[in-house]
């Protein structure tokens, strides 16, 4: 017998060949006139978004006032007299609910209630409970929307501080600040469209680290920029000895050029990256100081924000910079405070944390709004997750610690088309599950993008063959905070 | 002619053949990707069946003045002509209704009434031979045919109302808390989604859900919506059956529930499906308050949203208006208006303001702040009508001029903080109706001229912003010391400074804290006689004096030969071992962490130096330390110098104990001197303790402290 696949190759001529191919390339002609986007290249520039928002909102611009080690809930803004009568008193398992606790507290015997050391008044005409420890921000109630029902999914600093800035805990996802300059770019071009401020409390601490400002997937341009918090935010800006301004342009051209010659030989986008990063360096000559130059700032600002802004790497000196960065159009200013991870000694500690804060985080919201930039900056103060409304160790009437909470927790938002002067969401007496209107982590950044103008669904970057976003899967815009 | 004749005919004849086959065996057709731009192609084609009808509708009302011959010659070429067009613009109809997107019930009428037209006009064809009134009897129904299908057609596309509307307003109001809920927002779902097959012409299912009675009537199974029985109220059964199962609604390939509807049209049935219920008289927490509460805000986002008359400005346009200096936005993907930033006022040249004449048109938003924009200028911005936000924040206008922004007469927000504007608002604000907020923070506005401002115009909001009491207690800031080290040379001189204007530094050089009468006033940098600390502290007018601030000194000294630590630090503190205490960098108290220090608390510190062979003279010793009381690091309790030339023999030179701190000082850094008659040992050894008991006032109280050091110093 022969061999039928042979067979079939003889029976394959010119004329067949020529025919088919005439047929072949017809075909594949007609079907790219039909379908157009049939050949083109779906890896780059796929879904790329254009830099402009999906719909007009008002908010242009983000400061994120995070308070890294999760303040405690129950002794700032969520106000449960319940637990100061019930002081001492084990918690009950039917509020409990079987809930998973960490290490630390998950092999006490008792689960002793302890309600605030500190007093809650009501404030402004939306008669918002803030306690005393911040008497600042009691000023400012009808400018804010009170959030009391978050509730996250990690229990502990890092994962949960990854899932609030990345949309997930494992650390390999573009945080929000990255995905903003991604979807919406950079509204002045001689800064970076994401900086980022650190500062050190004086309670308890808990690391923050430059996954939290990563770019992930996304071009590294998208990077949040850390500012130094010594003297020089950014260092090496002026030029060095004997090399002028023309010269070090010359220097950057033919540097560029090299490196185009690089691109071009390996095609590596990072290349790309590094070029503009290095123009980005140059026009941040002429931006920065401008920006970071605080001496120019009048006494009555020094004052509103409180003496420490003079005093480079606080808390106050950060929020009169994020104030500076975002009216020059920096399109999201990260700051973190640490020091509030009060497993013990927490009224002492917490009444440093709180007077580290509280001035400034009132100064900035007044700030912006005697400039007319509230409307169009959205403010955001809050921690990874709350605090438990049990003590951890030892309880005495002066002093207690509260272990971690993902189940409940409170931020709050203000300005960029939030609704002002409210509360959303209830915890129920125990402070301890939510009753009404649940914020989940994911809900809380569509509605953050929601305000930016941007749709967390459509927002999207492919990489690993899957369309990634920062909600990941979930999330709904909740509309009970927006105006 | 002939031959045309016969293959015009013979196209018609075939098109209508396949219109009529693929009108029966609609629903399997499906019409390929390729097909669907010919199908976009009907309303090109079909503007010629209607002007071809109405000519054959003239050419029979003149025919009398048109000669016999030519009338018939034009009367033959125009019927075929509209046969073949009329057959294709109903075939390609027929294509772009398969498409979807199209108001059923109307699409469904205009399709028929095109496909009745396409026979007529084909018996127009056939019956012109056969005698002048048959003929005519087709041409006024194909006339009239062609007028109303027509007319449908546009209705399809422009919408129904398209004729009327700029005479008739029907704006439909969005319901509120107090309307019910089945009359705004369940109905409106059912209009949407189910009523062109459910109501009263075509009751699908015997069903029609147009009114409030026909609906609670139901159809042919029954009641379609029980009140209370969400299980078997059928309009949910079907509602929830699989997307492919038969009976589910709304049909497959139809406009399907939303699951917020869905969500809407449960909760509402759950609560009793009243004709009358509205929000108002459910409780906030009601699922079905919140339901409708979420479509509510949802509809009044929609209506919120800008609408803008103008055009989009060309993007290659905007793209040429963007630098590095200057940013140009649309403020939304769909919507034509641009918000314009411009920023860095050392980069500012006014064609940046100028050239954005080639969009006035469309910019609704200003931002100039701090740019060096004038007066004059300002006839720029008053020639952008459609502006709506403002900021002016910190230019150089003064208000003269500024009488020129009542053009903009969109304005509602304007921001001028930080400006010197004044009594000029008067006059801008007997324009600008729209106006409602206005920043006024640091004007030279006076507090009169301002509420003559507010009773002027109450609907506007003019913020003040943050005024200083001048009975405000804030202590300045502390000064700040220049010096690059606190190690000096012998000519080295110290700089203090502060970072506000105008403040007065006081000083002194011996340890005391600087008040009036003992201090000096900083004028310039100055030199030091010794090792020694400098404190000093900030005055101005309008603030409390700064705290005080010290800065101890040192001089280099001489340097040992070799140290060896014969206490160890705490683990936790080690620095840099023996050697660090003599590498000449200071530590600081606020970093008690950084490895500039040695901390010690369960033994004292005890180091051992040797100078060799060639010991210098030396009268001096000098620990520098630091404290930081809230981590329980306290001053020395005492501290001791021990000397001699045998490393197993040496003797106590001194022991100072200095005084344990009353209060809580805080952080600093601190030295303790010890001095003595010359000697010229060869080892000394240095031992400092640590407080064993922190004082009653320490929040700690009775607990261990910590000792820091970080430099010795030998003279």
């Amino acid at each position: 017998m022969s061999n039928p696949f042979f067979e079939h190759k003889l029976n394959i001529n010119r004329r067949h060949f020529l025919g088919k191919l005439g047929l072949g390339v017809g075909g594949a002609a007609l079907g790219t006139l039909m379908v157009p986007e049939l050949f083109k290249n779906s890896m780059g520039g796929e879904g790329m978004p254009l830099g402009l928002k999906h719909y007009a909102s008002k908010a242009k611009r983000i400061i994120y006032l995070f308070q890294n080690g999760a303040p405690s809930q129950l002794e700032s803004f969520d106000y449960k007299p319940l637990l100061n009568k019930m002081f001492g008193q084990d918690l009950p398992e039917s509020i409990r609910q079987g809930q998973r606790l960490t290490g630390m507290t998950a092999n006490q015997e008792k689960f002793p209630l302890v309600g605030s050391h500190f007093g809650f008044k009501q404030y402004g005409k939306s008669q918002t409970w803030v306690s005393d420890l911040f008497p600042n921000i009691a000023k400012i109630t009808d400018d804010i929307c009170m959030i009391k029902s978050v509730h996250t999914e990690a229990i502990n600093h890092d994962p949960a501080l990854t899932f609030m800035q990345t949309g997930a805990q494992q650390g390999n996802r573009p945080s929000m600040g990255a995905w903003m300059s991604y979807g919406l770019g950079s509204e002045n071009k001689n800064l970076p469209a994401y900086c980022v401020l650190l500062s050190r409390g004086k309670g308890n601490g808990q690391g923050v680290y430059s996954k939290l400002w990563s770019n992930g997937f996304l071009d590294s341009t998208h990077q949040g920029v850390q500012f130094s918090s010594g003297e020089d935010p950014i260092l090496y800006l002026n030029n060095p000895k004997g090399i002028d301004g023309a010269n070090r342009r010359k220097m950057l051209d033919h540097l560029a050029e090299l490196n185009e010659m690089g691109y071009d030989e390996f095609s590596d986008a990072g290349i790309q990256a590094k070029i503009k990063q290095y123009e980005m360096a140059y026009r941040m000559q002429t931006a920065v100081p401008e920006v970071t130059d605080f001496s120019k700032e009048p006494d009555h600002i020094v004052k509103l924000y409180g003496s420490d802004c003079m005093i480079p790497g606080t808390y106050a000196a950060n929020c009169l910079m994020a104030r500076k960065l975002s009216e020059s159009g920096v399109r999201f200013v990260q700051l973190y405070h640490q020091g509030w991870d009060q497993h013990g000694n927490l009224a002492n500690e917490m009444s440093g944390q709180a007077k580290d804060v509280d001035q400034a985080s009132a100064a900035l919201i007044t700030d912006l709004k005697q400039r007319g930039l509230l409307d169009e900056t959205l403010v955001i103060w809050g921690g990874e997750f709350g605090r438990t409304n049990y003590c951890q160790g030892k309880l005495t009437e002066k002093s207690y610690g509260r272990d971690h909470h993902p189940k409940a927790y409170s931020i709050w938002m203000a300005g960029g088309g939030i609704k002002a002067g409210t509360s959303f969401g209830e915890t129920d007496e125990f402070g301890y599950n939510i009753v009404q209107d649940p914020v989940h982590v994911h809900d809380l950044q569509a509605t953050i993008m929601h305000l930016m103008g941007l749709d967390h669904e459509k927002l999207t970057y492919k990489y690993l063959g899957r369309r990634f976003r920062l909600t990941d899967i979930s999330g709904h815009v909740v509309k009970g905070i927006l105006a | 002619m002939v031959r045309l004749k016969k293959i015009v005919s013979s196209s018609i004849f075939l098109i209508l053949f396949l219109l009529t086959f693929l009108l029966i065996f609609e629903q399997y057709v499906e019409i390929p990707l390729w097909l669907q731009p010919i199908g976009r192609m009907h309303p090109l084609i079909l503007h010629f069946p209607i002007a071809l009808i109405i000519l054959l509708f003239l050419l029979d009302v003149f025919q009398s003045h048109i000669e016999e011959n030519s009338y018939i010659k034009i009367r033959i070429f125009l019927l075929y002509f509209t046969g073949l067009t009329t057959a294709l613009s109903a075939l390609m109809g027929f294509f772009l209704s398969l498409e979807g997107g199209y108001g059923l019930e109307l699409m469904e009428r205009h399709k028929w009434l095109g496909v009745a037209l396409c026979y007529v006009i084909y018996a127009l064809i056939l019956s012109y031979k056969y005698g002048s009134s048959i003929y005519r009897i087709f041409l006024y129904s194909s006339m009239v045919l062609v007028v109303l299908s027509g007319h449908m057609g546009a209705g399809l596309t422009h919408g129904t109302d398209f004729l009327v509307e700029p005479i008739a307003s029907d704006e439909k109001p969005i319901p509120t808390k107090d309307s019910p809920i089945y009359e705004g927002f369940i109905d409106p779902i059912f209009s949407s989604k189910c009523k062109s097959c459910h109501n009263p012409e075509k009751q699908k299912g015997e069903l029609d859900m147009t009114s409030w009675t026909a609906l609670m009537k139901g159809g042919e199974n029954g009641p379609v919506i029980i009140p209370f029985a969400v299980d078997s109220s059928l309009v949910l059964q079907k509602a929830f059956l699989p997307i492919d199962h038969e009976e589910h609604m709304p049909p497959e390939g139809k406009p399907q529930l939303t699951k917020e509807e869905l969500e809407l049209i449960l909760a509402w049935i759950k609560q009793g499906a009243d004709a009358q219920m509205a929000m108002a008289h459910l409780s906030p927490n009601d699922t079905l308050y919140l339901v409708t509460n979420n479509i509510l805000s949802t509809l009044k986002e929609e209506q919120q949203k800008p609408v803008y008359e103008f055009d989009f400005a060309d993007s290659e346009l905007i793209a040429s208006l963007n630098n590095s200096y200057r940013s140009v936005v649309q403020v939304a993907q769909d919507i034509p208006a641009l918000d314009v930033n411009i920023y860095i006022s050392q980069a500012f040249k006014i064609e940046y303001l100028n050239e954005l004449k080639k969009v006035k048109d469309q910019i609704v938003s200003l931002n100039l702040a701090y740019m060096p924009i004038t007066n004059r200028d300002l006839t720029v911005i008053g020639t952008f009508t459609n502006l709506e936000k403002l900021n002016l924040n910190y230019t150089n206008i003064s208000g003269e001029g500024l009488e020129v922004l009542k053009q903009c007469e969109k304005l509602t927000s304007l921001s001028l903080s930080g400006t010197s504007v004044n009594t000029e608002l008067l006059e801008l604000f007997k324009g600008l109706p729209r106006m409602e907020e206005v920043y006024v923070w640091r004007t030279s506005l006076e507090s009169a001229d301002l509420d003559q401002l507010k009773s002027q115009r109450p609907d506007i909001l003019f913020i003040e912003g943050f005024i200083p009491n001048p009975k405000d207690t804030t202590a300045l800031p502390p000064p700040l010391l220049g010096n690059k080290t606190r190690i000096v040379d012998l000519d080295e001189r110290v700089v203090l400074k502060h970072k506000l204007q105008g403040v007065t530094i006081e000083y002194t050089t011996n340890g005391i804290d600087p008040d009036s009468t003992t201090s000096e006033v900083y004028s310039k940098p100055f030199k030091l006689p010794d090792s020694t600390q400098v404190m000093a502290r900030a005055y101005k007018d309008g603030w409390l004096p700064s705290e005080a601030v010290s800065f101890p000194f040192f001089k280099k000294g001489f340097e040992p030969e070799k140290l060896v630590l014969l206490t160890q630090p705490n683990e936790k503190y080690q620095g840099k071992g023996a050697a660090s205490l003599i590498d000449r960098e200071t530590g600081s108290a606020e970093d008690y962490k950084g490895r500039a220090w040695l901390g010690f608390d369960n033994e004292p510190f005890n180091v051992q130096i040797d100078f060799g062979e060639k010991a210098p003279t030396i009268q001096q010793i000098v620990l520098s330390y630091g404290q930081n009381m809230r981590q329980n690091i306290m001053p020395p309790v005492a501290f001791e110098v021990w000397g001699g030339n045998d490393i197993s023999e040496l003797k106590l030179i001194k022991r100072v104990t200095p005084t344990v701190p009353s209060k809580n000082q805080g952080n600093r850094e601190d030295m303790v001197p010890v001095s003595f008659a010359p000697s010229e040992f060869r080892y000394y050894k240095v031992m400092a303790f640590p407080i064993e008991k922190l004082p009653k006032w320490h929040r700690q109280k009775g607990k261990k402290g910590l000792l820091f050091v970080d430099q010795l110093f030998f003279y």
